[in-house]
């Protein structure tokens, strides 16, 4: 019956859409063409606009972004077990280019929200009919006392891709066999859910071949973490005695102070040292979410989940990592997903539609070893409480992880569909 | 490059029909199509090698094939669990969608000699359901020709496993099949890259 309807209404808007559909500009018929721009051109960014321009090709679509080329840091894990270089994992916006979307390579400072504008360190002021805001991540520095940006010179957080992986995996290089490699787990909401465990087992791969005697040690904040219980089974399977998880309940809430000069950290009772210290400090949205008055008290970004725009400015719709916390995981996979809904829903508001309802969809792949992957996948929708207030549910029991004890072959597959999840995932905005 | 000039006609065209049609009980079926991007590809083409396109199958075998993973009756590592957050309806909607689509066949190297063989096996045994050398979508199968080699050599161990449904004379050929002639076929269906060889289903 659905089925009817739907095909039904397909036909007519067909032939209606001679009316309704026509894309603004010429609806408009001036020559003012909508103005999209995209603030951050990771990988929701570049997603987001290949969308909006290809929905509809009158809008003129704008990315800002402050890198020349964006290195992805989902996948960066490989580059410290020696699969893949950094080059692999760094995109340039030539394609974004050539499918007609200006891209500006600028810092966003500030979004005037009242005027609509975006104002760059370079002086620019760029406006917009609608702002699609992919800012990703920022840190809370001194969160952790001692660790600020000039302690992640000295010991890395390798959260965001680039200089930092390459300084995470020369130090492991040159840590002696026998040395102890900490990683520092942040507390909830983050980045990449699973990649501080992950990073572990592909850490332990490296060392197993070339440092065996060495051993890996993740103080949590947390008293539990994504995917614990496959995790903690690989790592028994695969390096058994070499990975130590070191939960907040055991420490009080993990580590309190770092100290990279004398590389210790310390806990309310407790002082550890090692060798190698990944401190992933706590997360907050984007900084320039925070500039624009885009974030509420818990440090991101508040939306309506039905499209995507902020609750604290009109016009503007914030997609990836800087959502606030909700059941959407901060995973790369979310960020393509939330840009679709945004993208779609600006183009249904730029020509005068009420947006329909999002689909939300994640997968998320970890590697145990180069052969051997586990994952977590969910379909999400949007629902309002009786408040009134939008949130985003899993959708039945389809928020699930890779069954426990899986074989070879299961597990195999799943690092192969790991390596074209990347593929396809990384061609959407830069292919 | 026929991949950028393709995309913009076809989505956008599709597009202005779908998002207007409202109601707040289910997602287009653009928007949930797009969701599947990510593990297989921009409109359903892939780049990865282990996931297959979806663009272009026929709606009546997507339908099919998500039922399957839904309701356990094929292998599966991470379509079954994705396949119960959704419901037949959306299932139709995409199918929709991706039957709109045009199939792009994988550049990828093949072995021409092998892929000689495999023709020639085809022709004989497979011709009488996978039509016009595997390449149209049919009712009940995806377009074999075109797909990554390590994509067909998953679903190959998986039939060969009886971990996918199929037809019985299906089951009893594949027995008989050496590996050399499963490869021969799977580079026969790689082989085929002209995008024009393919045709829509109506």
């Amino acid at each position: 019956m659905a089925k009817m309807n739907r095909r039904r209404f397909l036909q007519m808007a067909g032939l209606g859409g001679l009316a309704a559909g026509l894309p603004y500009a010429a609806t408009w018929g001036s020559q003012t063409k909508a103005r999209v721009v995209v603030v951050g051109g990771g990988t929701g960014g570049a997603i987001a606009a290949r969308y909006v321009k290809a929905l509809d090709p009158s809008i003129d679509v704008t990315i800002i972004e402050a890198i020349p080329q964006h290195t992805t840091c989902y996948m960066s894990n490989w580059v410290l077990a020696e699969m893949r270089d950094l080059d692999s994992l760094t995109h340039s916006y030539d394609n974004v280019k050539r499918r007609g979307i200006n891209v500006i390579i600028d810092r966003a400072e500030r979004i005037d929200t009242e005027a609509q504008q975006v104002h760059t360190a370079g002086g620019e002021r760029v406006a917009y009919d609608r702002l699609i805001l992919a800012p990703g991540i920022d840190f809370r520095w001194n969160a952790i006392e001692g660790y600020d940006a000039a302690a992640a010179e000295i010991l890395p957080h390798a959260w965001k891709a680039g200089p930092q992986t390459v300084l995470l995996k020369e130090q492991i290089k040159a840590m002696d066999d026998g040395g102890v490699v900490a990683i520092v787990a942040p507390p909830n909401p983050y980045r990449c859910p699973p990649g501080p465990y992950e990073r572990a087992a592909l850490i332990s791969h490296y060392l197993q071949r070339h440092k065996p005697k060495s051993k890996v040690v993740i103080y949590d904040t947390k008293d539990a973490f994504s995917k614990q219980g496959l995790f903690q089974a690989g790592w028994e399977r695969h390096y058994p005695g070499m990975i130590e998880w070191v939960g907040g309940f055991e420490t009080d809430g993990g580590i309190r102070r770092i100290n990279p000069e004398a590389m210790s950290m310390h806990t309310t009772f407790d002082d550890f040292h090692a060798d190698v210290i990944n401190v992933i400090p706590p997360h907050t949205a984007g900084r320039v979410a925070i500039e624009s008055g885009l974030t509420d008290d818990s440090g991101w970004c508040p939306v309506d989940f039905r499209d995507l725009e902020s609750t604290l400015a009109k016009n503007v719709h914030i997609i990836g990592d800087a959502i606030v916390s909700s059941a959407l995981p901060k995973s790369a996979y979310i960020a393509a997903s939330t840009a679709k809904v945004a993208a779609v829903a600006v183009i249904d508001h730029i020509n005068g539609r009420e947006p329909g309802k999002p689909a939300y969809f994640n997968t998320c792949y970890s590697l145990l070893t180069p052969e051997h992957s586990i994952s977590v996948s969910g379909v999400y929708e949007a629902v309002t409480d009786a408040d009134g207030e939008q949130s985003v549910v899993g959708v039945g029991d389809s928020v699930a992880i890779s069954p426990a004890g899986a074989d070879d072959r299961f597990q195999g597959r799943e690092a192969r569909y790991a390596a074209s999840w990347y593929d396809n995932l990384v061609d959407q905005g830069f292919g | 490059m026929r991949r950028k000039t393709l995309e913009a006609a076809l989505i956008a065209g599709l597009l202005t029909a779908g998002t207007a049609a409202g109601g707040n009980e289910m997602a287009s079926g653009e928007l949930l199509a797009f969701q599947c991007a990510g593990c297989h590809g921009f409109n359903g083409h892939s780049v990865g090698p282990a996931t297959p396109s979806i663009a272009g199958f026929s709606e009546d075998y997507f339908v099919q094939a998500m039922m399957d993973y839904k309701e356990g009756n094929r292998y599966a590592t991470i379509m079954d669990r994705i396949a119960w957050g959704y419901s037949e309806e959306e299932f139709e909607a995409m199918a929709e969608f991706f039957a709109a689509q045009p199939y792009l066949p994988a550049e990828q190297d093949f072995d021409a000699e092998l892929a000689e063989v495999g023709a020639g096996i085809h022709d004989r045994y497979c011709s009488n359901c996978h039509s016009a050398g595997g390449t149209y979508p049919e009712y009940d199968s995806a377009q074999l020709a075109g797909q990554w080699i390590p994509y067909l050599e998953d679903s190959f161990e998986d039939f060969i496993e009886h971990d996918r449904p199929q037809p019985r004379g299906m089951q009893r050929r594949l027995a008989d099949f050496s590996d050399t002639d499963v490869q021969a076929l799977i580079h026969y269906y790689a082989s085929q890259q002209d995008p024009a060889a393919y045709v829509h289903a109506d």
